[in-house]
């Protein structure tokens, strides 16, 4: 696949990409940055990539799991560290963090911790607007399994909330 | 809608049952300010859940497009690049093999028509005979040395 191509076929995914990428960061720059980190990763692979049907879709979760793989290796980063080197670090980030960290809402940062299936079915269904139909087509599972994993992810966030 | 019908929504909202029509019934609801305690942190979960995407900045597609274009030079210039080193190199390892073919096969040649003459000419079965040899030897090999050795002398006298 070559630029133009690329372009013609990634390019027009900008808008949800950032729409996504700005629920999941809280702020305009860091969203920014994921969307680019995104069309990056989807730019390196493109040749073992055949043509998705929906571009959109496969770029919204191909940037969704680039995110959700950064955060898994900064908390296992954070995990490793002796507990003193950790507070040194992160103390000039600190403010900067949770700056950008409030942006991000509550019932987001809850999604964010849900099981990897409840996590995905919640976000398509909820937040991406897919039918149930288009769910299976991309996960495989059927009306059944969505519907209970859907049900139990809202669940554990409204619980979430109240618990607060 | 009554309190009573809200939460009967609710409910088939957590169950996942709700209809797409019911469940913006209830998003309208909850956009509305006089919200009963208790459905508070219900409120909370519809409006971020179903929260609008802000206003995207100005010049994102511009500014995605040219770092494609960045990325599509990079891309071909190393590919130029490993495409002459691959040849040179390529050139070099065959230039080597060429080099080691030739030498082994010498190598091998000289192995097996030295040794017969080894065993034939330069073993004796008379230990008489191999000393008074090996002194010979020893002897050439002494005055090569001395002469090696004089000529060192000479120069530093001189000097």
């Amino acid at each position: 696949m070559d630029a133009s191509e690329f372009k013609q076929i990634f390019l027009p995914c900008h808008r949800r990409m950032y729409a996504a990428a700005w629920r999941l960061t809280g702020s305009s720059q860091e969203a920014e940055d994921l969307v680019q980190d995104a069309m990056l990763r989807l730019w390196t692979k493109r040749d073992g990539l055949q043509i998705p049907d929906n571009a959109e879709a496969f770029a919204v979760t191909t940037m969704r799991n680039l995110f959700y793989d950064q955060h898994r290796k900064q908390r296992l980063k954070e995990n490793d560290e002796e507990p003193r080197e950790h507070q040194l670090s992160t103390e000039r980030d600190a403010s900067v963090d949770l700056e950008q960290r409030q942006a991000v809402s509550l019932v987001q940062r809850a999604i964010d911790e849900l099981p990897d299936k409840q996590r995905a079915i919640i976000t398509m269904h909820d937040i991406d607007n897919l039918s149930y139909e288009e769910i299976q087509d991309q996960t495989g599972l059927n009306a059944v399994n969505i519907r209970v994993a859907l049900s139990r992810a809202r669940k554990s966030i409204r619980d979430r909330l109240q618990g607060l | 809608m009554t309190t009573e019908d809200i939460e009967n929504l609710l409910e088939k909202f957590y169950n996942a049952q709700t209809t797409t029509a019911e469940e913006v019934a209830l998003k309208r609801y909850f956009q509305s300010q006089d919200i009963p305690e208790a459905l508070q942190a219900d409120k909370q979960l519809f409006v971020q859940l179903y929260a609008d995407a802000p206003e995207e900045p100005q010049g994102l597609e511009a500014r995605i497009a040219r770092n494609i274009d960045g990325w599509n030079m990079v891309e071909k210039h190393s590919n130029r690049r490993a495409r002459t080193v691959s040849l040179r190199w390529m050139a070099g390892m065959a230039a080597s093999v060429v080099v080691l073919l030739t030498l082994g096969t010498y190598l091998n040649n000289r192995d097996s028509t030295a040794r017969p003459i080894a065993t034939d000419v330069e073993t004796y079965d008379n230990p008489k005979d191999a000393a008074g040899e090996t002194e010979r030897a020893l002897t050439k090999f002494s005055i090569a040395i001395n002469k090696g050795l004089d000529k060192i002398n000479n120069t530093e006298t001189t000097d």
